[in-house]
């Protein structure tokens, strides 16, 4: 199953900034949100299965847990006990970290992204 | 060497940028810029092809173009143009002298032998002069990260550690743009071996022995002259046959074309490396390499994992190992496919690691660069151009509506343009300009997507290029004829090789003649 996916991320994090911050509109469709994406050059590629954009903010008392759609978790799940080779990580952090990661347990690296980005709130 | 313009030089009110209404003076030079960083961003945008070319397919493959033909054209533009000013120091409007071509003569394979046996020796192995193999070009060895023991073939381009000596940072070949992406370094090393092959075969067929000192400098000539000669072939019979309008092509693939630009000198059209970048268009989001690992490997790896960009992963291990089958179309094979020719690139060539910005737009991207290089050197605009091929070639141009119908064409490029204003920012004064005076490369993408389905060059951009190369294969190249002693053996050679005009007949050749190019990933 495709999934989203960003080339620039320091573009497009920089556009999650503003959404924030309230210097840039929150997008009200699917395509007005790629339309800012690709304004921004983000590079981000949208599979045509997305028809909405749903944003949630936090604030300071509620915690939000983010929960990754079932069928792309269950898709992951099987694609990375199959596959070998590298990990699919974004390619920003081999760059700044010089090397490639050194990743034994794939389906135990996966878990403890998405623990990671469940719970971090991105703040 | 300096480009030279298509045809003549156009005079400044026939050049790209004279029809767009702008100010002079310093601002001319910033809307120019920005102007085409928005237009940029819209070719990372999807193209809306109405249906597949075929059953099974996704709306932007081309099963016209297998996607190794996408690299070898990028290895015959290496091969053509080496420009001496890097796109950033481009002036808008051609303000600097006549930029130059480091190449002297194109489709020599220069991008692989370079300066030759005695000038190049970076490139090229000269160990023992003594023994055919000083006439090889050298390679490296693939490493398989499963197994440190396992016995890796030579099939990635002779690479050497940097200064730490930790990591393979350098790489040591003629041109170190065919280390650009993984997939040109293998087609690199696929005429290397091919270079290799043919200088094992002369050497078995000589009967007169060539006294020792001079034996790898006369091997290695010989061979470059039949390789040269093979790699023409599969550029005129079979890259060109995929790439050009079919009608085009005809014209010009037979004894005596009849050329429109007259000017015979060997200098290359400066219109050559702009419409030339269309193969950016064809350039996938992601390719399956070979099968140990059930997966494809996205773009922006295959950009990173050079000497330059990921040092640290090469030589390159089994997961790059291209199997060719997977590349080209061999014995019924189902290769990953080329995109269709259009507006539109795979959004992966947006990356601001592998093109950042280059001036105050700050826009990363490749398109970017494409659009500023035509507007940094005087060339022809669209229109001053078919204008110019009504007198030489009315034909031609009768050939498409887009060429023979102003209004019309302008009226695709606006309608083109209006699609994706709120990606693009693009005021109407920008459109109106951008529409009755379109980047040539622009509409050489329209072109081929509106005229043609995206299956292959549209007619202007299919006559720019065959112009160019066809008449580069005329005459007899510039590697000197043999003679004496190896007369027999180069015939020989050249019988056994007679047989290859696609790429599919190379990749045959070589895997025949390397018994240990199948270890680890097969060959075809």
């Amino acid at each position: 199953m495709d999934k989203v996916e960003v080339v620039n991320y320091k573009a497009f994090g920089e556009k999650v900034k503003a959404w924030t911050k309230g210097t840039a509109p929150l997008p009200s469709s699917i395509e007005e949100f790629a339309s800012q994406l690709a304004a921004a050059n983000v590079g981000a590629k949208i599979p045509e299965r997305f028809k909405h954009v749903k944003f949630m903010q936090s604030n300071e008392d509620t915690l939000v847990v983010r929960l990754p759609c079932k069928a792309t978790l269950a898709a992951s799940e099987e694609r990375l006990a199959r596959q070998g080779g590298s990990y699919p990580l974004p390619s920003f952090y081999e760059q700044v970290f010089e090397g490639k990661p050194k990743i034994d347990n794939m389906l135990d690296f996966h878990a403890e992204r998405i623990g990671d980005y469940s719970i971090a709130n991105c703040g | 060497m300096t480009y030279r313009s298509f045809i003549r030089v156009p005079r400044p009110e026939e050049r790209f940028l004279a029809r767009w209404r702008l100010p002079r003076g310093p601002a001319r030079n910033a809307i120019v810029r920005e102007r085409l960083a928005h237009v940029s961003r819209q070719l990372f945008l999807p193209h809306a092809w109405e249906r597949p070319l075929a059953a099974g397919l996704e709306p932007w493959e081309n099963p016209r173009i297998p996607s190794g033909y996408t690299y070898f054209a990028q290895f015959v533009a290496h091969d053509c143009v080496q420009s001496a000013l890097p796109t950033a120091a481009l002036q808008i409007g051609g303000g600097n002298a006549a930029p130059r071509n480091l190449r002297s003569k194109a489709l020599e394979l220069d991008t692989v032998y370079g300066a030759g046996f005695d000038g190049c020796r970076h490139a090229e192995r000269h160990l023992d002069a003594g023994q055919s193999r000083s006439a090889k070009l050298p390679l490296g060895r693939l490493q398989d990260t499963r197994a440190a023991s396992a016995k890796c073939p030579f099939r990635d381009l002779p690479r050497t550690a940097g200064e730490d000596g930790a990591v393979l940072t350098k790489v040591s070949v003629a041109d170190d743009r065919n280390d650009n992406n993984v997939i040109v370094a293998q087609i690199t090393v696929l005429f290397s071996m091919l270079h290799n092959a043919v200088v094992d075969m002369l050497a078995g067929a000589m009967h007169q022995p060539i006294a020792p000192h001079a034996q790898g400098a006369i091997l290695h000539t010989a061979a470059r002259r039949l390789c040269s000669r093979i790699y023409r072939r599969l550029v005129t019979r079979d890259l060109m046959s995929k790439l050009l309008h079919p009608a085009i092509y005809a014209r010009y693939a037979t004894d005596c074309p009849q050329y429109i630009d007259q000017d015979t000198r060997d200098q290359i059209p400066i219109e050559f490396p702009i419409v030339f970048r269309f193969g950016h268009a064809l350039v996938r989001p992601r390719y399956r390499f070979n099968d140990i690992y059930d997966r494809r490997e996205d773009l922006i790896d295959v950009l990173l994992t050079t000497s330059r960009g990921r040092p640290w992963r090469l030589p390159l291990d089994e997961s790059w190992a291209i199997r060719w089958s997977n590349f080209f179309s061999i014995a019924g094979s189902r290769p990953n496919l080329s995109r269709r020719i259009g507006p539109s690139f795979s959004a992966d060539l947006v990356s601001d690691v592998v093109f950042a910005g280059i001036d105050e737009t700050n826009c990363a991207g490749i398109a970017y660069r494409d659009l500023l290089q035509g507007a940094g050197t005087s060339t022809w605009s669209v229109a001053a151009l078919i204008d110019e091929l009504r007198k030489c070639a009315p034909e031609v141009v009768r050939a498409s509506r887009m060429l023979d119908d102003d209004a019309y064409r302008e009226a695709v490029v606006r309608q083109w343009l209006s699609g994706a204003r709120e990606a693009t920012g693009l005021s109407t004064d920008a459109i109106a300009d951008l529409s009755t005076d379109p980047p040539l490369l622009l509409f050489v993408l329209l072109e081929a997507a509106h005229e043609c389905d995206g299956a292959h060059l549209g007619v202007l951009g299919s006559l720019l290029v065959a112009e160019i190369v066809f008449r580069a294969m005329q005459g007899p190249g510039e590697q000197p004829e043999v003679s004496g002693s190896l007369e027999e053996p180069v015939g020989r050679v050249a019988a056994a090789s007679g047989e290859i005009d696609t790429m599919a007949d190379l990749i045959s050749f070589v895997a025949d003649r390397h018994a240990d190019s199948a270890q680890m990933v097969p060959f075809a």
